[in-house]
């Protein structure tokens, strides 16, 4: 046993130390977490390629097949819309991204020795939280802009085309980034409430896609107002949409779709503190 | 030292720990004993802030576990040992504890030298066998050099070679002055580790006593002789107020008189003895006669008395008087 000459050898703990001290070992001990994580890339691959690939294949269709589309369907055609498709499925790699960061602790009892090391909760998410933004963000601008390019590229010469330059398309643009990365953190949080992976990829799945599909079927009552223009998928579909009657308008969308992860994000922090890990 | 002031934990209408204290001093080993569901994992939780207690308090060196700022340094605690990703190696899932409490690099390969997992420590957790997952386990709790350390259920799974070294782990760490806590369902076990037994059951605190009194308590309740004339010294015996109980084979077996006693007698009278031996009762029926009662699911005794366990139990046939 060494453990008594190596007691010398570790600084004594200081009692007090600032927050920031104490927030940066947080997120460095979640950053070798995250990065020693294969699925991670695996799943952020995976993403890439089924986004960028899905937006490849509908532009191609469409280039294609042109002279087959009806005179009424070439008049509402927009570019944009066709090109970024995807999106409604693609969010659901972030969303799982997202929950798989917090849920990869939860099936194996991790999170208790994680919670010991930092008893500190809301740190620990505040962390997992902020590195997944950080990785969103780059990853879902990536797919996006490649998407973009790859899907205009496609169409061009055989359809109309947008042009990054041209109004409204970098807004859309971004909007799709920050779709993406707003349902990654939506994820986060929605894996801390779950406590599982598989209950997490339920939520996500049902918040995303089948919740949407369901109230649509809604008569356009005050039920119907109240909700669907409400949920992150139409708040998303407005931000990177070009025109969508019967939702918000973009302004107040952005706004709502930055207030979903930080309301489930409270939701989260509030559940840590107050149960058992 | 650990601290717990009218502990109480309930889950819904159940209560796992019902307003126990205690406390757990250092320089020496704790051995907390209670059958499955006795509520000893429940108090580990609550020591380490992680479940919240329903009432009452605990403390470690005074202070509540989540007020900690690194709470590494002051408490290591072994859970669980399967309590780890499986696709992340050895060495980065100490290195994350280290990093979440400001502990440099340098100590993780000091921790994986001590458990002998150097070799190992770039390797999947997954594929570790149980004996190394404790030992990873291990090294988390010795990382932050903590004056406190909780080990629950260390040896379960393990090898006699893990279970001998576990046990000189913890001796040795409370011989160097920390405070050990370990917890564990097998009285057998404890006898050999701890110094101290706090044991627990369905919640309630049942006993609280150096391991030394234990055994004294329940120690030499009778002596076996063996004679050369049983009938002879049988009579000597009972006439100065000692039991005699013969067995079948001609084996005395002696109460209210001890070995030493009963030796003198017989040099006095010139008895031949073959054999004089105190017959202790085991650890293990101290345990359940403390715990018998506390036991959450029980087989019932006919079961219990088919099994390995009956062999602790004198038999009570041969005893008459």
């Amino acid at each position: 046993m060494s453990s008594s000459a190596s007691l010398a050898t570790l600084p004594p703990p200081a009692r007090t130390v600032s927050r920031t001290r104490r927030a940066r070992a947080v997120l460095a001990a979640e950053w070798i977490k995250l990065r020693s994580l294969r699925s991670l890339p695996v799943t952020l691959v995976v993403a890439a390629v089924f986004c960028v690939g899905l937006a490849a294949l509908v532009c191609s269709d469409y280039a294609g097949h042109w002279k087959d589309v009806s005179a009424a369907d070439r008049n509402t055609f927009d570019p944009l819309t066709v090109n970024f498709g995807f999106l409604r499925i693609g969010v659901l790699f972030f969303g799982v991204l997202g929950a798989l960061v917090v849920t990869s602790e939860y099936g194996n009892g991790l999170i208790r020795t994680t919670f010991a090391a930092t008893p500190q909760r809301g740190l620990v998410l505040a962390a997992k939280a902020a590195l997944l933004g950080a990785l969103a963000l780059p990853a879902s601008s990536v797919v996006c802009f490649a998407a973009f390019f790859v899907g205009q590229g496609l169409l061009s010469g055989h359809v109309p085309t947008v042009h990054i330059g041209d109004p409204g398309v970098l807004g859309h643009l971004l909007g799709a980034v920050a779709y993406l990365t707003a349902t990654g953190l939506c994820g986060v949080f929605l894996g801390v409430l779950a406590r599982g992976t598989a209950v997490a990829m339920t939520s996500v799945f049902a918040l995303f896609l089948m919740l949407p599909v369901t109230v649509d079927e809604l008569p356009h009552t005050a039920l119907w107002r109240y909700t669907v223009p409400y949920l992150p998928s139409n708040l998303g579909e407005t931000v990177w949409h070009s025109h969508t009657t019967g939702l918000l308008t973009a302004g107040p969308a952005w706004a709502l779709l930055v207030l979903w992860p930080a309301g489930l994000g409270t939701l989260a922090a509030l559940w840590l503190r107050h149960h058992d890990a | 030292m650990i601290e717990a002031k009218a502990l109480t934990k309930r889950y819904g209408g159940k209560t796992a720990v019902d307003g126990i204290d205690f406390q757990v001093r250092p320089g020496s080993v704790t051995g907390f004993l209670g059958p499955n569901g006795a509520g000893k994992s429940t108090t580990m939780r609550m020591i380490l802030g992680l479940d919240l207690p329903t009432a009452g308090t605990v403390t470690v060196d005074g202070r509540d576990y989540r007020g900690k700022v690194w709470p590494l340094h002051d408490v290591g605690a072994l859970l669980d040992a399967r309590a780890v990703h499986p696709g992340r190696s050895a060495y980065n899932h100490l290195h994350s504890l280290a990093a979440a409490n400001g502990i440099g690099r340098a100590r993780v390969d000091v921790v994986l030298e001590q458990v002998g997992l150097t070799s190992v420590a770039h390797k999947r957790v997954g594929g570790f066998s149980l004996g190394m997952a404790q030992r990873l386990g291990i090294a988390g709790v010795l990382l932050g050099n903590p004056g406190t350390m909780l080990f629950d259920e260390p040896v379960n799974g393990l090898d006699p070679d893990g279970i001998l070294w576990i046990r000189t782990l913890m001796r040795s760490l409370a011989a160097e002055g920390r405070t050990v806590l370990v917890s564990s369902h097998l009285m057998s076990e404890m006898a050999l580790t701890a110094d101290h037994l706090l044991v627990i059951g369905r919640g309630r605190l049942l006993a609280d006593t150096p391991l030394s009194e234990l055994i004294a308590r329940h120690s030499a309740e009778r002596v076996e002789v063996r004679a050369a004339d049983p009938r002879r010294l049988t009579a000597d015996l009972r006439a100065v107020g000692a039991r005699v109980a013969v067995e079948s084979d001609g084996t005395l077996a002696v109460t209210g008189m001890g070995s030493v006693g009963i030796g003198e007698l017989a040099a006095a009278r010139g008895h031949v003895l073959h054999q004089l031996h105190d017959v202790t009762a085991s650890l293990e029926q101290a345990y359940f006669r403390l715990t018998g009662e506390s036991v959450e699911y029980r087989t019932p005794v006919s079961a219990l008395e088919a099994g390995p366990t009956s062999k602790a139990v004198p038999k009570p046939e041969a005893v008459s008087a």
